[in-house]
């Protein structure tokens, strides 16, 4: 059961980390390697206000992921924009470049030491005398579920999210229809920086904060939207999920080591058998 | 005799990236794949060198047999990759060797009886290590390295002005049109991938021996952005940019190693070697977007959408005049 619980919080925050990532992959065309970094930055911008300036975990948290979302747009101002039309080749390595930027920066300041944001151990809740998941496990759950409706809810029923998925299909067409893809690319950037800081605090919160997080985390993400398939945005949430209980349940058949190759066996097989994903493409 | 050995050392590593640049670049240059699993053919080779050769913990053959061997056995491990693999196209490509490279280390770190897991083997030997003392053996494995890179870069080079060079670009350029007149696009993929993990594999016994000792997180994925990073930086497509990348790489990363810092500015200094590589590859991308030394072979669209452009340009003209 423990285990269950493990995987879908696994599954809820990769769902939150890969969702950016799948839609900066759908409106602009290509791997943003940096994405990993961003987890990065968010957990460690929570620490700074947590731990250094003090301020209560939720402010902090808010906080950060402001900031991340911030960061995330100018930084792609600054280095994605100005090479878009030199291809996706040249923005894939930017991004591999970025990363490293990004990687070097935060390790100057911050040093090799592992940090926590010494959060209080809160009670368990039981159901019907047995312990099922302690309350922060179920912020957890529970914000996610909050992400993923208020997307969902975006993407369907406001003008902007209707524009974004018009521009994912066909960005030309969308602009011939009077979609401001440039106003709407910044808000995808703004979104997906904003859910990365997320995904880097929750991460931080069920572990420690430790340099290698964004690398490790950004195979894992792309595992996820390669298996939901072409950045299909509720296909890369079942996938999340799919490959989250699938890397903590293995963990009874086989060792706890090889828990992060279960989600790349799982994405060759799932190439080899069909390479489209889960989920044919389109936003929908 | 200090910086001699320093600089020995650096040419040494700059070497070894070189070659695999120049591998990378046979199949990711010239061919066009995406390959980020080169860390998996290099932990391969390097592996399979040391458990052939070692005393201890290996057969304890000699060491010219664990050279071809691990050339054998990575070439059968990357057959193993490429035929599963090679089918996708490019980002899906990119993500199963990326994701192939990563269960090899899991693999490496988890195997102990094999690879003696994270602790990794000490004390590997090295070629000619008994005929040349201490010091001088860095600057004799030096010009070791240099050598075999330089029979690497005649080989690339070789293969690159070869019938099958021309085709590997064809299929760069344009695989749909290559396979519609008659060539077998998959075979060679699959042909020169072996062929470019067999050279990484053997580069991966010059790492062993730089080394002299093997562990698995000497083969993060860090590997393969540097040496993808190196190519990027030379200029894809070409020999001579790898290599000018690679060592430029390498120069930038190591140089400030020799800098004598008190150790608290340790961790600065490392994060600031990470950011100038970052930023070096950024900024290469933005203005010289061909590398370094740009890639001689002009690509055949680019002269097709030239002759257009000039015909459109001369019509244009044309009616110009009728007109006036």
């Amino acid at each position: 059961m423990d285990y269950v619980v493990y995987g879908i919080i696994t599954g809820c925050i990769l769902i939150i980390a890969s969702i950016g990532f799948s839609m900066v992959w759908k409106t602009e065309n290509f791997l943003n390697i940096a994405h990993g970094q961003l987890l990065l930055i968010g957990a460690y911008t929570a620490y700074l206000f947590k731990v250094v300036l003090n301020f209560p975990f939720a402010l902090a948290m808010i906080c950060s992921v402001i900031a991340t979302a911030v960061l995330g747009l100018l930084l792609a101002k600054v280095f994605y924009f100005p090479v878009r039309k030199s291809g996706i080749l040249v923005l894939l390595f930017t991004s591999i470049g970025l990363s490293w930027v990004i990687y070097g920066v935060i390790q100057a300041i911050v040093g090799p030491e592992i940090r926590t944001f010494g959060l209080e151990t809160s009670n368990m809740i039981s159901l019907v005398g047995t312990q099922i998941m302690s309350y922060q496990e179920l912020f957890i759950i529970v914000l996610s579920l909050i992400c993923v409706g208020l997307l969902h809810f975006i993407l369907t029923k406001t003008k902007n999210g209707k524009g974004f998925r018009a521009m994912a299909e066909n960005r030309d067409l969308a602009q011939i229809r009077g979609i401001n893809s440039r106003k709407l690319s910044d808000y995808v950037w703004l979104i997906s920086s904003g859910l990365a800081g997320l995904a880097g605090i929750l991460l931080a919160m069920t572990g420690t904060l430790n340099m290698e997080l964004g690398w490790q985390q950004i195979l894992i993400i792309m595992s996820v939207v390669i298996v939901g398939g072409m950045g299909n945005i509720y296909g890369t949430m079942l996938a999340a999920l799919i490959i989250g209980l699938s890397m903590d349940l293995s963990t009874i058949v086989i060792p706890t080591s090889y828990r992060t190759a279960i989600a790349f066996v799982i994405v060759i097989l799932v190439l080899l058998i069909r390479p489209q994903g889960l989920s044919k493409g389109g936003t929908t | 005799m200090d910086i001699l050995l320093f600089l020995s050392g650096l040419i040494a590593l700059g070497g070894i990236y070189a070659m695999l640049a120049i591998s990378l670049n046979v199949n990711g240059g010239l061919l066009g794949l995406w390959d980020l699993g080169v860390v998996g053919y290099f932990a391969v080779g390097a592996y399979a060198y040391t458990l052939l050769s070692s005393h201890d913990l290996g057969l304890g053959l000699p060491m010219i047999v664990g050279v071809i061997g691990s050339a054998i056995i990575t070439g059968l491990f990357s057959l193993l990759i490429g035929y599963t693999s090679l089918r996708l196209q490019n980002e899906y490509l990119l993500i199963t060797t990326f994701a192939f490279a990563e269960i090899i280390r899991i693999i490496a770190i988890n195997e102990e009886w094999l690879t003696n897991g994270n602790i990794g083997i000490f004390g590997l030997e090295r070629p000619f290590e008994n005929f040349l003392p201490g010091t001088t053996y860095m600057i004799f494995f030096a010009g070791l390295v240099l050598a075999v890179m330089g029979i690497y870069y005649l080989f690339a080079q070789k293969l690159a002005h070869s019938p099958m060079g021309r085709y590997m670009r064809a299929i760069r350029e344009n695989e749909q049109v290559t396979q519609s007149i008659g060539k077998k696009v998959f075979a060679t993929k699959l042909k020169i991938f072996v062929l470019s993990s067999c050279m990484v594999g053997i580069a991966g016994c010059f790492y062993v021996w730089y080394m002299s000792i093997i562990a698995p997180n000497m083969f993060t994925s860090a590997i393969t952005f540097t040496v993808w990073t190196a190519l990027v930086l030379g200029g894809i497509g070409n020999n001579r940019g790898a290599v000018v990348g690679a060592f430029v790489l390498i120069l930038v990363q190591e140089a400030t190693r020799f800098v004598p810092v008190p150790t608290e500015y340790s961790v600065l200094l490392a994060g600031l070697r990470q950011f100038v590589s970052g930023m070096m590859l950024i900024l290469v991308l933005r203005f010289l977007p061909q590398g370094l030394v740009a890639e001689k072979f002009k690509s055949v669209e680019k002269l097709f959408y030239f002759q257009q452009n000039s015909i459109i340009t001369e019509q244009k003209g044309g009616r110009r005049n009728a007109a006036s």
